[in-house]
């Protein structure tokens, strides 16, 4: 009887598998492996005799096979658990040091890395559940005829991931994204920081906390407004502005800090105008490495009205977690221009206070804090573009309905 | 189509199933199997459906002209239409398998400059080419009646679960079968576990172990590899290719028992061998029960002088050698085991008798040595290989295979080497006779077996199968 129901069994489940295999909702795109899949083929004699008809067939059921991503994401996590216990990476042997990316420009490149899996294992069903879900999100401003535009950047991590295992993890994310996101209206800045080779990662690796990088960004949005919206940027790579204080967060900025000036209303600065590396000079103990990073993160190195302030970082963004509006930003506001949202990462997406001089008004989200509706946020504020940056929070399930 | 795909696992077993399960009559059932086997053959290489077509009216046809004559006491004609049917089936395997083999040693020695044919290799062409000489032959000798039934001797040829990669099946061992067989729910349980356990082998541990073996023995040179890393790459070799091959087989039964065929073993745990005369007991049973029966005997086996004997063993082993593959160091590893075989049958197997360890330390190194030989093409690779092996000056590190991020595929290599001894069969086998709560825990473990081959079946891993190319 035992035998009986084992058989029955798996007849059921063979026989599942191959009818949603061959019946299911047809795969274009593996995001974990990064290539297109195969399609089931068209029967011809000629094909088959020459072989052809059999191999598609072949490598057409294994990529159309039912769960085939959530499957393969679960051999990957166990593999990728396995070389984390037998195979842990030391950065060490890269020359890559594992301290604060504050260190960005020294000699050596230091970063954060949080672990030591080769990126294509470690982008696992965890993240796509994640990413299907954010995407979905996305796809609502799109439905609302709302012009979405993703940015394809790396993170600092990626230098070590690039290094080490030659691939990044964002290359998968953004992968992912685009196989989420309705294809139309989205304009894809495929490439933004353009790494090419080891020295663009080195400088341009793009992050809130890496300079280089979010120039480059900066003026790819620059460049769509400019192509899309017919505008002229309101201030461009080399023209100096003023920033309320409340807005500077000193050399998190696109800006030159050792170039700031300050007066009662306002820093004044210098959109960076170079795209070779900053020369930041580095004043802190390298022989106690995390004592600047934890310095930043206690809020302590944020720029007062002498040098650095020390005072914390609540105090200047009183509302994270919610939507940083800057409504009443009033210099350089547009009237001509449209009204743009932005997602941003982590803490706060450097560039964008910037960018709002050349907006008519302009909004950050942190959307993995903010638990309302996009929907409405899009409507009551008539958003016209929405600027998304591969970056931390894209990782998150994000919180926005 | 491999055995360990998703195609084959999911749609065309199945379907094949459907329509042969249903059925009782077994002239119908042959039909289906031969349909089907032809389908299967002609899936990777259609064009050559027509030589397997060729040969089965050639052996058909041998074997009826050699009945007709024997019946008639005309042996010497049957003799002569044997040696017909021997020289057409080895003169195929020789044009497909052995020109280009031939024209290159024949430019080496005599320094001409002959252009290789490169004729693909038929699948399977060398376990089917033997398993239809081995019908003519018992024919011949009377072992078997020629079969006048076309049917039966098509269906024979190309039953299609060991028409690829064996084992190899003799008519005197399935003629019963070909013409009455039932397929009882027990039969078929225990078909798709062998299946089953057999597709574990090949994918979760051969698949696995191949990483490590084709790490380290497909470098450029083996320069300063260093004795612990040779030692590495050898025994995951030596575990690849007895999962491989045994997985193989295990399918191929396991199939068998699904249509209601009773196959022959062709394994039997052959890395617990305490000497290689034992071991050539238990690796390739079929191929080595082939040699023994159509050539060693024949040739006057060990009832003859002793100078003979050495040279029928000599023969044998080039023989099954060269069998596996158009290259020196395949024949270089038969001589190598016959050098062996005879040096136990003089005055190694009576010194190894008594002792319990030693036995199968000194059978399992031997074997490790006899793959390099077998793995490694090239003779000043292999000499270097070995240099390695022994060279206790040099223990090297395992630094390539960390920086591959491989160390963890020592789990794979000790599951490997667990299953590469009866432990686990015994365990099963002890639950088994427990009844049916480790029967129902038995058909768990081989389900959670086809889970992990289909997961690592999508990853599409490394998934050749070896014995493919002999």
């Amino acid at each position: 009887m035992h035998n009986k129901i084992y058989l029955i069994f798996l007849s059921l489940f063979i026989s599942l598998c191959t009818l949603v295999t061959l019946q299911g909702p047809v795969a274009y795109l593996s995001i974990l492996e990064n290539r297109t899949l195969e399609q089931f083929p068209e029967f011809t004699l000629g094909a088959y005799l020459r072989g052809d008809y059999q191999d598609s067939l072949e490598k057409s059921f294994g990529d159309q096979f039912v769960y085939r991503d959530k499957i393969i994401s679960i051999e990957r996590t166990i593999e990728g658990a396995l070389m984390n216990i037998f195979d842990p990476v030391s950065l060490e042997d890269y020359d890559v040091k594992v301290v604060g990316d504050r260190y960005l420009w020294n000699d050596t490149f230091y970063t954060e890395f949080e672990d030591s899996l080769v990126p294509s294992v470690k982008v696992t069903m965890g993240y796509l559940d994640k990413i299907e879900h954010n995407a979905n999100i996305i796809n609502q401003a799109v439905e609302l005829g709302v012009d979405v535009y993703l940015y394809h950047i790396y993170f600092p991590n990626d230098f070590a991931n690039h290094v080490i295992h030659g691939e990044t993890v964002s290359q998968y994310l953004y992968i992912a994204y685009k196989s989420y996101l309705s294809p139309e209206a989205i304009t894809y800045v495929e490439n933004t920081l353009d790494l090419d080779n080891y020295n663009d990662y080195y400088y341009n690796t793009d992050h809130h906390l890496s300079l280089g990088g979010q120039t480059y960004l900066y003026d790819e949005i620059l460049a769509s407004l400019s192509t899309n919206y017919n505008l002229t940027p309101e201030v461009t790579r080399g023209d100096t502005i003023c920033i309320e204080d409340r807005y500077h967060i000193g050399s998190m900025s696109p800006f030159k800090p050792t170039e700031t000036i300050k007066d009662d209303l306002c820093f004044y600065d210098t959109i960076y105008n170079d795209r070779n590396a900053i020369d930041i000079p580095i004043t802190y103990d390298l022989n106690n490495p995390y004592g600047h990073n934890e310095d930043y993160y206690k809020g302590k190195n944020f720029i007062d009205d002498n040098n650095y302030i020390i005072d914390s970082y609540d105090l200047y963004f009183p509302t994270y977690g919610v939507s940083l509006t800057y409504k009443e930003f009033t210099f350089n506001n547009n009237i001509n221009a449209p009204n743009a949202l932005f997602f941003a990462d982590s803490n706060f997406s450097a560039q964008d206070i910037y960018l709002m001089s050349n907006f008519h008004n302009g909004y950050v989200i942190e959307p993995s804090t903010y638990a309302e509706s996009l929907t409405e946020f899009i409507t009551n504020n008539d958003i016209d573009i929405l600027y998304i940056s591969l970056q931390n929070q894209m990782f998150k399930k994000w919180v926005i309905t | 189509m491999l055995f360990s795909s998703l195609i084959f696992i999911y749609l065309f077993l199945p379907l094949m199933l459907l329509l042969y399960i249903p059925i009782k009559n077994v002239t119908y059932r042959n039909v289906i199997l031969l349909i089907v086997s032809l389908f299967f053959y002609s899936w990777g290489e259609p064009i050559y459906i027509l030589l397997m077509v060729f040969s089965i009216f050639n052996d058909y046809l041998h074997a009826l002209f050699i009945d007709k004559f024997k019946k008639k006491g005309r042996n010497d004609i049957a003799r002569k239409i044997l040696i017909s049917s021997i020289i057409i089936n080895l003169g195929l395997l020789g044009i497909f398998k052995y020109t280009d083999f031939l024209i290159e040693n024949i430019n080496a020695i005599l320094r001409f400059d002959i252009s290789l044919k490169n004729i693909a290799l038929p699948l399977g062409i060398s376990f089917y080419t033997f398993q239809t000489m081995s019908y003519s032959i018992d024919v011949y000798r009377g072992n078997v009646k020629a079969q006048r039934n076309l049917l039966i001797v098509a269906t024979y040829i190309t039953m299609f679960p060991q028409l690829i990669a064996g084992p190899i099946v003799r008519y005197i061992d399935i003629e019963n079968d070909l013409k009455d067989r039932k397929v009882t729910i027990e039969l078929f349980t225990k078909g798709v576990r062998r299946f089953l356990i057999g597709l574990g082998k090949k994918v979760i541990i051969s698949n696995n172990v191949a990483l490590i073996a084709v790490l380290i023995i497909d470098q450029d040179s083996y320069n300063d590899m260093g004795m612990l890393l040779a030692w590495i790459g050898i025994i995951s070799y030596a575990l690849q290719i007895y999962f491989d091959f045994s997985g193989y087989s295990d399918m191929a039964i396991g199939l068998g028992h699904m249509f209601g065929f009773d196959y022959l073993e062709n394994f039997n745990y052959p890395y617990t061998s305490n000497s290689i005369t034992d071991f050539w007991r238990r690796w390739h049973m079929s191929l080595g029960t082939w040699f023994r029966e159509y050539v060693y005997i024949p040739l006057g086996g060990n009832r003859v002088s002793k100078p003979k004997a050495y040279r029928n063993i000599i023969i044998v082993w080039f023989l099954t050698g060269l069998w596996h593959g158009a290259s020196w160091n395949f024949v270089l590893w038969g001589l190598y085991f016959s050098a062996i075989l005879i040096l136990e049958k003089n005055f190694l197997l009576p010194k190894l008798k008594d002792k319990k360890i030693i036995p199968h330390i000194y059978a399992i190194i031997l074997i490790l040595i006899g793959w390099v030989l077998f793995r490694i093409e090239n003779i000043s690779d292999i000499l270097s290989y070995y240099y390695n092996m022994f060279d206790i000056t040099n223990i090297g590190n395992i630094d390539i295979i960390r920086s591959s991020k491989l160390t963890y595929i020592v789990i794979f290599l000790i599951l490997g080497i667990i299953g590469s001894t009866n432990v686990l069969s015994q365990l099963f086998n002890k639950w088994s006779e427990k009844g049916p709560k480790y029967e129902t825990l038995y058909n768990i473990y081989t389900f959670v077996i086809l889970l992990i081959c289909t997961m690592y079946l999508l990853s599409d891993t490394y998934n050749p199968f070896i014995y493919f190319n002999f």
